[in-house]
């Protein structure tokens, strides 16, 4: 099936092949590189899952679809790392809340390179004693991130916002509970949620179809021979309310004060395409009232409130949530100053035009780059199961009346707020 | 990919032309000798010029304006490379053939406000952005230790540090300067960019080089040319390191090691160091990745890397303090190792070099970045390093390691459980 993404000419063929995994076919004319995907959607938010058969929901520790991630690149006879340098391709992989991708970008030889990636991701070699050796590794990469205090705040600001919702837990898991992590644990976790029908094979640049699609089939049996149970995961109901509304904390590591003011807003019962652009809209919005020409900005700047101030948007399921953050000597007074220069901007024609030709170029920029093509198509496929290929259409079409329902509408009583301090 | 350079009146302007992209962008690089207490002012200035000019003297109109302008993007970046100091304008715009027709002179007009325009009034920048802008300096120089790594790398500048050339954001004297920075007195430093610095301009797209040719001259022009030398520095070859190690509450310590490299020929800088810098610690089948990492699980992240226009290599890693003498001891044993390497090492290095290198072509940064170290230090094109890659051997990587001399070992943090 071949879609065409409509004003910006960029194709995706899709394949869906017999054992489940789709794959998704870019082309880029004029282009020396190839860049490949495996994805699975299986992220860190996932501890409790059952086969559709069983009666009780297996739990394990946070922290194993990013441990899974590391064991994946390891091999019994040949390190996919050194396979790879044989062809001068580049090889990683990335763990997040619904996802874990492995990649490999290069010039020569995709058949071979594209054939080892395949078997490493469906051959797991996962024993005691290499699970006890990455453990330190990744010891040491939770040590780096819990040294920044951005990400120590990030993680509070999702603590305050959710209840029970599993974003709450670093995507790494925790030195403890990485600490309880067996290769039990892994295996259960791989054969439940590395499965064709729950993965996806990008493959975008310089590249043959013919060659990928034999690739793919000369290894059919390693790809298809896996548990053919259904999964089902066990999501905790996630309230409407925040979970806890202000706080004021103290931060080692920081030395300027922050505050992050986020607003949590449900989008149950709306049908994806006006999810996606309920968050489009919301963007347009935050960068009326906050954005670097917005009076809030810079009044802000001239009244030295902050030094800096940023937003943003983004979907965790049904809700969308907007993060405003500001560093600044005194935070607090910024608080009343949020609702205020929001009741009093107004997004008239000429803004929303404006944003409208911003936004169409924004778009058509991401579609020159072949690796930020398959951003777009995974983000589509795993916040809204779809793809949205009239996009520039959807986002020429907005009228002011969208905006100022959507501006109207938020909601003021659900926020969380923290206040971090220098410790 | 066509190139040309067109000799202008007292500066010099190169047109890339090729079809791979859907945005055309405009450099416009200045250049001249390092001038160490300049560095706050000019700093100071390259962000401010961006911020407002006399024709979009209020901030939002300025924003508004680039939004018209297709989403223009606009960015000016300070930096010190070598013994020079440059800032460097950029403006990246969707081609005009998926926008309106006369948008590029458009955008060049702009760019032109911004360069000969500032927003000055009766000799002196306009206090309220000059203010922000400063009060946005302090405040990241305020931040820096928010990032551990950062913070590190500035550490251990200055403990590098051996002729007092070297400013660092954390002194005392920094702040002294940029205190000493007024709305009057930055005139004088934008006078001196514009007057005294050499200019290149690249610009990169799918263009017609005649009509790039003749919109630049019609909107820039510069009163003299004085071809500022690039001269690399090169640290002294030292008899005894100097070992620095700061405490700081941290789970990770950040280790940072400065090697000096002696007597390399510009063919060794180009070529034969990024080979000897991938082997050991520069991708992931490096000696450092696999042994350190992979073998003896001692640190997440590992590299090494040298630093542009200087004769130093630097390994950086982040581990726990308590591994600190084993993982000093395993770099040095895989710096020795580098004497005795395997024909598949270079192989693989190399191939992993012109994979790097084509994906360059995908981005017009790199390809930008490319041409300025070609114009400034003669280097070679990207599609030229592919050809002269192959000629490096064996033995010009292995006698890479023993020009190599520990200088500083530099140690930060990690002092909390």
């Amino acid at each position: 099936m071949i879609k065409e993404f409509e004003l910006i000419g960029t194709k995706v063929e899709i394949e869906k092949l017999d054992n489940g995994l789709t794959v998704f076919f870019i082309p880029f004319e004029g282009r020396k590189k190839y860049y490949i995907e495996y994805l699975t959607r299986y992220g860190s938010v996932v501890n409790k899952f059952k086969n559709i058969n069983d009666k009780k929901f297996t739990i394990v520790p946070f922290g194993i679809a990013h441990f899974l991630e590391h064991k994946l690149f390891e091999d019994e006879k040949l390190e996919p790392f050194t396979f790879f340098s044989k062809y001068g391709t580049d090889c990683n992989a990335s763990t997040s809340y619904e996802y874990t991708n492995y990649y490999i970008k290069g010039i020569y030889n995709l058949k071979e390179c594209l054939d080892y990636l395949i078997k490493s991701v469906n051959t797991p070699y996962i024993t005691d004693k290499n699970v006890k050796k990455e453990r330190d590794i990744i010891k040491e990469e939770l040590n780096m991130y819990n040294d920044d205090p951005y990400t120590k705040l990030s993680r509070k600001s999702l603590e305050a916002i959710f209840k029970n919702h599993n974003i709450r837990v670093d995507i790494g898991g925790t030195t403890k509970t990485i600490q309880n992590i067996t290769k039990e644990d892994l295996l259960k976790c791989y054969n439940a949620f590395y499965k064709p029908e729950n993965m996806y094979l990008f493959v975008s640049g310089n590249f043959n179809k013919e060659e990928v699609l034999k690739v793919l089939r000369d290894n059919e049996e390693i790809i298809s021979n896996k548990d053919k149970n259904i999964v089902e995961i066990k999501k905790e109901v996630e309230p409407y309310d925040v979970n806890i509304k202000y706080q004021e904390i103290n931060l080692k590591g920081l030395t300027m004060p922050k505050m992050l003011y986020s607003f949590k807003i449900s989008l149950a019962g709306y049908k994806e395409r006006d999810k996606y652009m309920y968050r489009h809209i919301m963007k347009l919005i935050l960068f009326k009232v906050f954005g670097p020409s917005s009076n809030f900005f810079v009044e802000g700047l001239k009244e030295k409130r902050f030094t800096d101030f940023y937003y943003s948007a983004y979907l965790v399921d049904d809700f969308l949530i907007v993060e405003l953050a500001t560093e600044s000597d005194n935070p607090k007074a910024v608080i009343p100053l949020i609702k205020e220069y929001y009741d009093k901007t107004d997004i008239d024609i000429i803004d929303l035009k404006r944003y409208v030709k911003a936004s169409i170029v924004r778009e058509i920029n991401k579609f020159d780059d072949s690796e930020r093509i398959v951003d777009i198509l995974r983000y589509d496929l795993l916040s809204f199961n779809d793809i949205f290929y009239d996009r520039l259409d959807m986002i020429k079409n907005v009228t002011t009346e969208e905006v100022t329902k959507i501006k109207d509408n938020l909601d003021f009583d659900n926020v969380s707020i923290i206040v971090a301090s220098p410790k | 990919m066509i190139t040309k350079k067109i000799t202008l009146e007292n500066y010099n302007l190169h047109v890339i032309k090729l079809e791979t992209f859907k945005n055309v962008m405009i450099n416009i690089r200045f250049k001249n000798i390092y001038e160490r207490e300049m560095i706050p002012a000019l700093d100071l200035l390259s962000s401010l010029l961006i911020f407002t000019n006399k024709r979009y003297n209020k901030r939002e109109d300025f924003v508004n304006k680039e939004m018209d302008l297709y989403d223009l993007d606009v960015n000016s970046s300070f930096y010190s490379k070598g013994n020079n100091n440059f800032i460097n304008f950029s403006a990246k715009m969707l081609n005009e053939k998926y926008t309106e027709k006369g948008m590029f002179w458009k955008v060049l007009e702009f760019l032109n406000n911004i360069i000969y325009e500032p927003n000055i009034t009766d000799g002196k920048f306009d206090s309220e952005s000059f203010n922000i802008i400063k009060k946005d300096i302090k405040n990241d120089i305020d931040t820096i230790k928010e990032n551990p790594a950062n913070y590190a790398m500035i550490r251990f500048y200055e403990e590098l540090d051996f002729d007092g050339s070297y400013l660092s954001a954390l002194s005392d004297e920094y702040k002294t300067l940029l205190d000493g920075i007024t709305e009057e007195n930055l005139v004088d430093t934008y006078n001196h960019l514009i007057n005294d610095f050499d200019v290149d301009i690249v610009v990169i797209g799918d263009v017609d080089i005649d009509l790039v040719t003749n919109s630049i001259k019609r909107y820039f022009n510069f009163s003299k040319r004085n071809e500022s030398s690039s001269e690399m520095i090169i640290y002294p070859k030292v008899n005894k390191p100097n070992i620095v190690i700061n405490k700081e509450k941290s789970l990770q310590a950040k280790l940072i090691i400065g090697y000096t490299l002696d007597k390399l020929t510009s063919k060794e800088y180009e070529f034969v160091l990024p080979l000897f810098n991938i082997i050991l610690g520069g991708y992931s089948n490096s000696k450092f990745f696999k042994n350190i990492r992979e073998k003896y699980s001692l640190c997440y992240s590992i590299n090494s890397n040298s630093i542009g226009r200087t004769n130093l290599l630097i390994v950086r890693s982040g581990i726990t303090k308590s591994n600190y003498d084993k993982v000093l001891s395993c770099i040095k044993k895989e710096i020795k190792s580098m004497k005795q390497l395997d024909k598949e090492d270079l192989e693989d290095a190399k191939k992993y070099y012109k994979m790097a290198i084509n994906d360059a072509f995908e981005s017009m940064s790199d390809i930008v970045l490319n041409y300025y170290n070609h114009i400034y230090y003669d280097s070679h094109l990207l599609e030229e390093k592919l050809e002269e890659i192959d000629k490096v051997t064996l033995k010009d990587v292995e006698n890479i390691t023993d020009k190599l001399t520990v200088n500083t070992i530099y140690l930060y943090g990690g002092d909390s459980k």
